[in-house]
């Protein structure tokens, strides 16, 4: 770009960095709006009194490090180089300058400390809100954020329906959804769980009102306004008959087909009203209404689902509590619930030190309801020019989040009505900075058709905004290739072909992973590099495979598919025949026992044997540590004992293991794993590892991973692929369109038709058939200078005519502008489509360890001197009784320490008597249980009382030269360390004394054996200590004040 | 003073009266070591211990000793699980207890703020508190204060505070002189204690680190992986070019989430073999962080037993502790136990009590009599030890009884970790009956719960010998010295540490009193002088920090970016070959021909009709399932499982036509007499698999079974009474046996009808969609029909099969028949509406039928067990043998298993 370059929008550019105002900005792809962001942020950091007063919020977790990257960027920029010459960047250096300043002035030291643009997730400043505002979040503290709840919504889903056994009403209701779906448990605990999933559509639906007459009432409406529609569209001069709803349904019924077209014999509707244009959709739609009540059945079920939706979101909470985690959902909803505050609107000032003035929001477009509801109290008490300002961007024709609760509907309502009290100026943007024209011109033509008409929040329809663009026209940009009657195989040719011949960056997206199923073989066999992004899952591959079978075998002892997949994998390799001899069979015993049983071996081969023993030896050692090292490491062990990763095709295959093995660690609890189900099915979602150091590769990915990138070529091959059903839901809801709330129950099990459920469903499929389109827009605008698409078309056997591409296909969507590009073939063709199967050369064949020539020694390990292992103390033995007396000796030891410190001056039994609750103190301090505590006392007492009453205690703690009391000495012998404590010590001209104070306690008679035995089990410490103290010759005591004991030895 | 007169003084022994804090265990530790290298460096064999410990435990050591030296009782104070617990009491008096989603963190974070109100003096003012979160605070902190009041006790918070008055107690040892070593900060609290400590005669001194000239190098890596691994070669390059023994550190900032796999890369750097070594070697590497109590095992296990022991546990605890090593005689009945638990999964619901738990053990005829006995007696000590409220001392003593019972930590030997860990477990428990000094009586789940968190939140780490590498976090690399230091991890993100201030206190009052936690610029200044602390404590220092976490991009911290970047190899940094490499390197793979498995023996072979369905789809399944007879382990699920609710049905209909047996007979009964029939037979269906599943079955989820099934037949039987031709039931389950292609099973056909005229229908009960299409092609999907038909009972007169599809909507049969309108839905040959019609009559058919089903057997007889499914996808979907078949191996089976939205199949 040159610096006389002004971009077509450039006035509408500039109208967005106005930081007085708020503005909503349509931005479609390539667009160049992160720079606009960058540069409005830039513009309100001038401004502001602290950093943190400017909020932004990305889509991603990327999306903020990029942007704030950008933006410490820009500020280095303005800092160390020059004002560059093109215009936009001169724009951005001028306003990074002037923030810069702003910077220095007040001492923030953005440059340092980068957390202080606040440049986050939604999910991230839900995360900070409600990490300062324990209480008002109701939070207590921060659960761990869990990104795959699944399994606790199941666990909440069966703790609701385990309910149906309690008593009282909510046991009805259970028993009311139950009878509902045939009293299918497994069908209910999963819809209840899909349904807490998506809690934050329909939470606020419950604060509605939900009652019988209410919810009829909106029924009534929507009937009313189906056909209110229809006769708005009725032809003048044409007879209208005065009819009731029903009366109109069923005359719409009559005029139009099952497949609803206009019928064309028997009851034929009046050429006149034919002729208009929209009126066949709209009598379809009369044809389609529901009766005005809800049958018995339907409301009963109903209620029931209202009843129990609050007691589930109960259970929820109660099982995210007792893990200590919490999906994002829920973080979203608590900070909704602490901005809401007790007392009306908390006030950020008080809980963050600063108030949020400024917020941005990109790809707004994908927002959902909760997000929308947080910048609503976010913005609460914004007033027009009071300086405070919201800024959202975002493309609504690349709202492609439906799954992910986004809602498209949210911008279009945003555009005309605002946020909250936030008045929103519409910015318009046109100009593609990213495509060729060629690419552009032909976007702009297809998707004018692809794209509804008009914009319709309510259904999300989004009408096609055209861009202008800014490259010039390069060869051939779009390509539209057609293949027939599911020739996979031939798509999957022309991708690598096209991939091959591609200069510049290459990326293959796609809607569905299952599209990919022929093409990625096809790359590979064309030696076409390729990094497929969360595209493979793992768990089919056979490395992993082959570990999540030994998993299971190493978890279970009694899991024989995975205990004879252990024996058959490669490491292993044993043959059918041999499986057959040690496979416990109708015995009721486990694989492992049959290993080991003779019999058995003795019908194997001489060569399955050796693989057995082999085998067989590495498990065993780990069956006998089980419950020692964490699970991963056992089975990391054992794989690589048994020569794993020499069992791999190749070096990919170590990495996926490794990336197995660390979802194996991150899942599992205290050396297990909780649930050995769930951990497969985890799996499943499992990935490879997109590889950082090959960036120049053909890029996989599906398109919604693709958004926001781009690339010089884009194929996109499978476009006629198609989604399967949606699942049912347990309930279904709209808004109608005076905004009242319409509820829908399932339908009972086996039941074909429920017209108001299907009645909402078909309004989600609407939804859901637009965002195919914009699906379609966001894969064609990631190309920069080449496009390639490639769908499949059906052909009708008989005439060979080219059928329509199925519904819910990309193709369908793109249809009226490519249909052109697919030609009739051959009539009478077979073309029947048949079952993949296995190779035949593959299906009789063993892969394995050849251990004729399999080699191996262990790389050397680190050279170094290894400190000799310390000797262990003795088993502990817990008992009630042994902790006491611990505690009691530790207390008899620091007390005779102070009388001894202290010559026994002035100690005397009585003094002794009135520090007893000094000494219950000390007890209970050391943390004696209060029922142990009199007589723990009493025993101190008797013991120091009996010292000092002790001749023998008297001369101990009495005044000795150079004594020492617990006297703290650290050894070193043969290099071990070892801290000891000698009680009592001290040297005088002829003699030296070490002394030990035991508190051993004994009943009965021959205290004197007892003793003796004493003296015998504590010599070697005392030895120990002489020695430490190089004082061969010390003379040695002990000392029992309980028994008024004495043992001495030693210096002769 | 510095360092190397501080170890003079110290080498004085006793005599110098020096006493030396850290703010940190870690750095008392590391000084103690380098005192008692330098004194070995001196030569001497014994020394006096200097005395070294963090600051928090010299004041606890100051009261113990005040306590002692006045003789009279100071009051007690609180342990830090004693303060705990006594704010949790705080919190739960209040009315936010039952609204608040965890107490846990709450605790935690009032503690925090109550404590650094304290050390940092801010006046907890309500006036000065505005918002409801500090309001709520005051008021825990209110009770909390009532309560140490109310039991006499001590507040560790202010601990500080209380001492300083007592310090010139004359009785009361003090220091001569206080050297505090590694303080970055000192709070208003521990000055004001060091002043009056100066007042009292001692010398309080500061410990300076002498700051040496470095070699900095910043390295950048790939992502952490790399950087953890690039950090491990750079260690073990070090270790193996000093002389004698180097102190190595790599300072982690984010040890707690990143521990593991440091001390793996460590691990395999260091000892590349050490897992597969047949002794696990000592490594010279130590981590300075433990793991959580109940992470490890022999805990965790102890902790289910006593959950066990509540109203309800999950099954997967029962089956944990059920396959327990730390329970007595987990050795003897190793595999005993593995099956039961294999056994109660198919029956049990995934939640159950002890009690049931038991029984269903005793019921399934258990070959692991000492377990069950055991768990029998733990059932009993429940009923009469585990309820009702008890002080924390008594559920401590119930719950080492309880353990004692089932015979904890079981029979296996234990190595010195596990001793270890023992030991720490019983002082743990010990720990919790102290509770009571702080809380009155508690029932079962609270003193449970408790327990559980205290495990949770105590770091254990068994101990380990001295060794050169030392790997820390930040707080704990403060003062301390190396001959090489690595600190990773610096990205702009994460260090300076962003302000984290706490939620209980105003964050203005916060940053007034200086806390840098709460203020991004004193954060920034804290952190900066940390830094320089690294730069200057080792000769070579190097800083790192990745370029990529998952798709994002990361820059240096900006506290280190302006060092130049260096790569490993630049720094002399070698490279090893892990383990999986070097193996993979020397792999020798085979390919050997194995499809075929041994003749199947003469007689009856196993799997019923099944068998042959099995062949047809797979004749590996056919193969693992009726010849190997492999399953996998099931998990229990809520209700009753499709099986369970077939064999319902299934049975449900043979009482209904056992009791009716014609059509005529049907035609004559009363709506109120078929409505007692089926009231009857549904009991008598529901009595049979109440035997089996009597949790399941036994309340109100069972009544609802009852009239699912009513309700079922009720609309079958319309279906049958408009069947255009009369009909008798012959049988109705009738076992058989079969045989073709040699091979002999058993069957159980669902009904036999005979017709007016003297046709025979077979007819099995399906309660999903079915299709004729199942009877077609060489590879039938659903072969058990024609195999009645033709090798059967009756065999040569059957002319009509049908699948009966009985589901609440849409019952109707679906079949075909040698001629016209027999059965409702019954077509003939030609008529059928599926590919079967191309076989154009019902001769054919059956002639087809003949060949193909001798063709299957004869494969299954012949040991045919190729890897060979109809259709990979979706065959193999609903087939669990495919890690033992390696389908996956073969071709590329799983690709669009992970797909989010799924497609439809056929
Ligand atoms: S998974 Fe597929 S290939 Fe393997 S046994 Fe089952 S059906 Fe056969």
């Amino acid at each position: 770009m040159t610096e006389a370059f002004v971009a077509p929008d450039q006035a509408e550019r500039d109208r967005a960095l106005d930081v007085a105002r708020s503005f909503i900005v349509q931005a479609p792809a390539g667009s160049g709006k992160t720079a606009l962001l960058i540069q409005r942020y830039l513009a309100l950091l001038s401004r502001v009194e602290r950093p943190e007063e400017i909020a932004a919020i990305t889509f991603t977790v990327k999306a903020a490090a990029e942007m704030r990257n950008r933006v410490l960027e820009a500020l280095r920029g303005a800092r160390q180089s020059r004002r560059p010459g093109s215009a936009q960047d001169a724009r951005t250096w001028d306003l990074a300058r002037a923030a810069l300043e702003r910077n220095d002035v007040l001492g923030w030291k953005l440059e340092e400390s980068a957390d202080r643009l606040k440049v986050q997730t939604i999910d991230a400043l839900c995360a900070s809100l409600t990490r300062q505002m324990p209480v008002l979040s109701r939070f207590g503290g921060q659960p761990e954020v869990i990104e795959d709840a699944t399994a606790l919504f199941a666990e909440a889903a069966h703790n609701l329906l385990a309910m149906i056994e309690e008593e009282g009403e909510e046991a009805q209701s259970v028993a009311r959804l139950l009878r509902h779906l045939d009293n299918d448990a497994a069908t209910a605990a999963k819809l209840v769980a899909e349904m807490l999933a998506r809690r934050d559509q329909w939470l606020r639906t419950l604060d509605r009102k939900t009652d019988r007459q209410s919810l009829e009432r909106a029924l009534d409406e929507v009937r009313r306004v189906a056909v209110e529609e229809m006769l708005a569209l009725w032809p003048e001069g044409e007879k209208c008959p005065k009819l009731g709803t029903d009366d109109w349904i069923t005359q719409a019924q009559e005029w139009t087909t099952q497949k609803g077209e206009w019928r064309k014999v028997g009851s034929i509707a009046p050429a006149a009203i034919r002729a208009v244009e929209a009126m066949l959709e709209a009598m379809c739609a009369v044809k389609s209404l529901p009766p005005g009540r809800y049958s018995d059945v339907q409301w009963d079920a109903l209620e029931a689902m209202l009843r129990l939706a609050p007691l589930a979101i109960a259970q929820l909470q109660l099982v995210f509590a007792k893990h200590g985690k919490a999906d994002f959902t829920e973080f979203a909803l608590r900070a909704l619930r602490a901005l809401e505050g007790e007392e009306g609107a908390t006030d950020l000032l008080l809980v963050l030190d600063y108030r949020i003035r400024h917020i941005l929001v990109d790809e707004f477009q994908d927002t959902s309801f909760t997000q929308f509801k947080l910048l609503e109290l976010l913005t609460s008490g914004w007033e027009p020019g009071d300086g405070r300002t919201l800024f959202v961007v975002g493309d609504p024709m690349q709202s492609i989040y439906r799954f992910r609760e986004a809602e498209v509907g949210l911008f279009l309502r945003a555009w005309k009505e605002g946020v909250g009290s936030v008045a929103l100026e519409p910015v318009t943007l046109s100009a593609n900075f990213r495509s060729h024209a060629g690419i552009v011109d032909w976007v702009n033509h297809a998707f004018a058709r692809v794209m509804p008409v008009s914009a319709d929040a309510r259904t999300g329809a989004v009408k096609y905004a055209a861009s202008h663009a800014v490259h010039p026209r390069e060869e051939r940009a779009t390509h539209m290739h057609p293949f027939y009657d599911s020739d996979s195989a031939g798509q999957g040719r022309t991708v690598a072909e096209v991939a091959r011949e591609a200069r510049g960056s290459v990326a293959i997206l796609v809607r569905n992973r299952s599209h990919l199923l022929e093409v990625l073989p096809r790359l590979r066999e064309a030696g076409i590099a390729y990094r497929a992004v969360e595209i493979e899952s793992l768990r089919h591959r056979p490395a992993v495979s082959d570990l999540l079978a030994l998993t299971r075998a190493l978890s279970h002892l009694a899991d024989e598919v995975a205990w004879l997949a252990v024996l058959r994998a490669p490491w292993c390799g044993l043959t059918l025949a041999d499986l057959l001899a040690v496979a416990p069979g109708e015995a009721p015993i486990t694989v492992w026992e049959g290993v080991r049983d003779e019999a058995r071996l003795a019908k194997m081969s001489a060569d399955g044997r050796t693989r057995l023993e082999r085998t067989r030896a590495l498990l065993a050692r780990a069956l006998a540590a089980r419950g020692r090292l964490g699970l991963r490491d056992v089975v990391e062990g054992v794989w690589l004992g048994l020569g794993g990763p020499a069992c791999v095709e190749g070096d990919i295959d170590l990495e996926d293991a490794e990336t197995y093995l660390d979802h194996l660690e991150a899942m599992e609890e205290s050396g297990s794993l909780p649930d050995l189900e769930a951990f497969v099915e985890s799996v499943e979602k499992l990935f490879a590892l997109p590889d950082l150091e090959s960036p120049d590769c053909v890029q996989v990915m599906t398109i919604h991973k693709a958004k926001g990138l781009e690339f010089d070529t884009v194929i996109v091959p499978g476009l006629a692929g198609e989604t399967a059903k949606d699942d049912a839901s347990l309930f279904l809801w709209m808004e109608t369109t005076e905004g009242a709330l319409l509820l829908a129950p399932i339908k009972p099990a086996g039941v074909e038709k429920e017209p108001i459920y299907d009645m909402i469903r078909r309004l989600d499929k609407t939804k859901a058939g637009h965002e195919v389109g914009r699906l379609l827009y966001v894969a064609s605008t990631r190309a920069r200078k080449a496009l390639h698409l490639l769908g499949d078309a059906a052909r009708d056997w008989k005439t060979g005519a080219v059928k329509e591409p199925g519904r819910t296909s990309l193709l369908h969507k793109l249809w009226p502008a490519v249909a052109h590009h697919f030609e009739p073939g051959d009539p009478r063709r077979n073309t029947r489509a048949v079952g993949r199967s296995v190779p035949v050369a593959a299906q009789g064949s063993l892969r394995r360890l050849d251990f004729d020539r399999f080699r191996f020694e262990a790389p050397a390990a680190v050279a170094w001197n290894a400190p000799r292992e310390r000797e262990e103390a003795e088993p502990i033995e817990f008992s009630w009784v042994g902790d006491t007396s611990r505690r009691v000796g530790s207390v008899v030891h620091r007390w005779l320490q102070r009388i001894a410190e202290e010559e026994m001056r002035g100690w005397n039994r009585a003094r002794v008597e009135k520090h007893r609750g000094a000494i219950r103190a000390s007890l209970t301090a050391a943390g004696l249980i209060e029922a142990e505590l009199d007589s723990a006392a009493a025993r101190v007492v008797a013991a120091l009382t009996g010292a000092l009453e002790d001749p023998r205690g008297k001369w101990l703690l009495g005044p000795h030269p150079n004594a020492r009391n617990e006297y703290r000495l650290t050894t070193r012998v043969d290099g071990v360390r070892r801290d000891i404590v000698i009680d009592r010590l001290w040297e005088d001209l002829a003699e030296t004394w070490i002394v030990d104070y035991k508190t051993s306690s004994h009943e009965g008679a021959e205290l004197d054996k007892f003793l003796a035995a004493e003296e015998v089990r504590y010599r070697p410490q005392l030895e120990r200590y002489a020695a430490a103290l190089g004082k061969a010759g010390a003379r040695r005591g002990l000392y029992f004040p309980l028994l008024k004991g004495w043992r001495e030895w030693g210096s002769d | 003073m510095e360092k190397s007169q501080l170890f003079e003084r110290l080498g004085e022994g006793h005599g110098a009266a020096l006493t030396v804090v850290t703010p940190n265990r870690r750095l008392a530790q590391s000084l103690a070591r380098d005192f008692a290298s330098h004194q070995a460096a001196r030569g001497l064999a014994a020394w006096e211990t200097a005395d070294i410990l963090p600051f928090e435990s010299w004041v606890r050591r100051l009261w113990e000793e005040a306590a002692q030296a006045e003789g009279e009782a100071l009051p007690l104070l609180l342990s830090p699980a004693q303060e705990h617990a006594a704010w949790e009491e705080a919190i739960r008096a209040s009315r936010y207890a039952k609204e608040l989603f965890a107490l846990g963190p709450a605790v935690v974070q009032c503690r925090e703020a109550w404590h650094l109100a304290h050390a940092w003096r801010i006046p907890l003012d309500a006036r000065r508190i505005p918002n409801e979160d500090g309001r709520a605070f005051l008021e825990w902190a209110g009770n909390y204060e009532r309560s140490l009041r109310e039991r006499g006790h001590a507040d560790p918070a202010r601990a500080a505070d209380l001492l300083a008055p007592m310090l010139g107690g004359a009785r009361l040892r003090k220091p001569a002189t206080l050297a505090m070593a590694g303080f970055d900060i000192v709070t208003p609290q521990q000055r004001g204690l060091l002043e009056r400590l100066a007042d009292c005669a001692t010398a309080v001194v500061d410990v300076a680190f002498a700051s040496r000239a470095s070699r900095l190098a910043r390295v950048a890596l790939a992502d952490a992986k790399s950087e953890v691994d690039a950090a491990a070669r750079w260690a073990r390059t070090r270790l193996e070019a000093a002389e004698g023994s180097p102190r190595i550190g790599i300072v982690v900032p984010d040890l707690a989430q990143s521990r593991s796999r440091i001390e793996r890369a460590l691990a395999n750097v260091l000892a590349p073999g050490h897992r597969i070594a047949a002794e696990a070697p000592v490594l010279p590497f130590n981590v300075s962080l433990g793991l959580a109590l109940d992470a490890h095992p022999l805990v965790a296990d102890a902790l289910h037993v006593i959950d066990l022991a509540g109203a309800h546990a999950p099954f997967e605890h029962a089956s944990r502790v059920l396959r327990s090593p730390f329970v007595a005689g987990a050795e003897t009945e190793r595999e005993a136990r593995a099956r039961l638990d294999a056994r109660l999964r198919r029956r049990a619901m995934p939640e159950l009590s002890l009690d049931s738990f038991v029984r269903q053990g005793e019921a399934s005829g258990s070959a692991a009599p000492d377990f069950i006995d055991r768990f029998r007696r733990l059932a009993e000590f429940r009923k009469s030890d585990l309820f009702e409220a008890r002080a924390a001392s008594g559920w401590a003593r119930a719950f080492s009884d309880a353990l004692r019972i089932v015979g904890f930590p079981g029979e296996r030997p234990l190595d010195s970790r596990e001793q270890q860990t023992l030991a720490r477990w019983h002082e743990l428990l010990a720990q919790f009956a102290t509770l009571e000094q702080v809380s009155g009586k508690m029932g079962f789940q609270l003193a449970r719960e408790r327990l559980r968190r205290m495990a949770r939140e105590a770091i254990f780490q068994p101990k380990a010998p001295d060794v050169p590498i030392q790997v820390m976090g930040i707080l704990e690399s403060a003062g301390q010295e190396f001959d090489h230091l690595w600190v990773m991890g610096l990205t702009d993100d994460a260090w300076p540490l962003p302000a984290r201030p706490n939620p209980f206190i105003p964050v203005a009052a916060q940053r007034a009193a200086g806390i840098a936690q709460a203020d991004p610029a004193a954060s920034l200044e804290l952190d900066r002088r940390i830094t320089q602390g690294w730069m200057e404590c080792a000769p070579e220092v190097i800083l790192s920090h990745a370029t990529m976490r998952k798709e994002s991009e990361l820059s240096p911290s900006p506290l280190i970016a302006m060092l130049p970047a260096e790569t490993p190899e630049a720094l002399g940094v070698r490279s090893f070959t892990p383990l999986h490499q070097a193996m993979r390197a020397a792999s020798a793979i085979e390919t050997i021909e194995d499809g075929k498995a041994p003749l199947v023996g003469e007689g009856m072979s196993r799997g019923g009709t099944g068998l042959f369905k099995d062949q047809a789809a797979c004749p590996f399944r056919a193969f693992a399932k009726r010849r190997l007879l492999a399953e996998e382990i099931e998990t229990p699920h809520t209700g009753l499982d499709p099986r369970d609710r077939g064999t319902l049905l299934h049975e449900m209909l043979k009482a209904v036509w056992d009791r009716v047996v014609t059509q005529e007979r049907l035609a004559s009964m009363s709506p109120g007499q078929i409505e007692t029939l089926l009231g009857e037979c549904a009991e008598q269906a529901l009595a049979a698999m109440k035997r089996r599943r009597a949790e399941t079955l036994s309340g109100r989820y069972g009544e609802l079974e009852r009239e699912r099934l009513v309700r079922l037949a009720r609309t079958w039987l319309e279906v049958e009474r408009g069947r255009p031709v009369p009909f008798r039931v012959l049988k109705t389950e009738e076992e058989c046996e079969v045989e073709f292609g040699g091979v002999r099973v058993k069957g159980r056909l669902d009904r036999r009808d005979e017709l007016e005229g003297g046709r025979i229908a077979v007819i099995d009960y399906k309660s999903g969609a079915c299709r004729t299409g199942a009877w077609e092609g060489d590879r039938p999907d659903e072969p058990q029909l024609p195999m009645y038909a033709l090798g059967g009972p009756d065999a040569g007169r059957v002319s009509v099969v049908a699948f009966a599809q009985v589901r609440t909507a849409g019952s109707r049969f679906r079949g075909v028949s040698d001629a016209p309108n027999l059965v409702t839905g019954v077509t003939t040959v030609d008529k059928d509406r599926s590919q079967l019609k191309e076989y154009g009559s019902w001769d054919r058919l059956v002639a087809h039928w003949r060949t193909e089903l001798d063709r299957i057997g004869r494969a299954f007889a012949a040991g045919d067990a190729r890897v060979d499914p109809k259709n990979l996808r979706v065959t193999c979907k609903q087939c669990e043998q495919h890690p033992l078949c390696r389908v996956a191996e073969k071709a590329p089976f799983g690709a669009a298993s992970g797909d989010e939205e799924g497609e439809a199949d056929d």
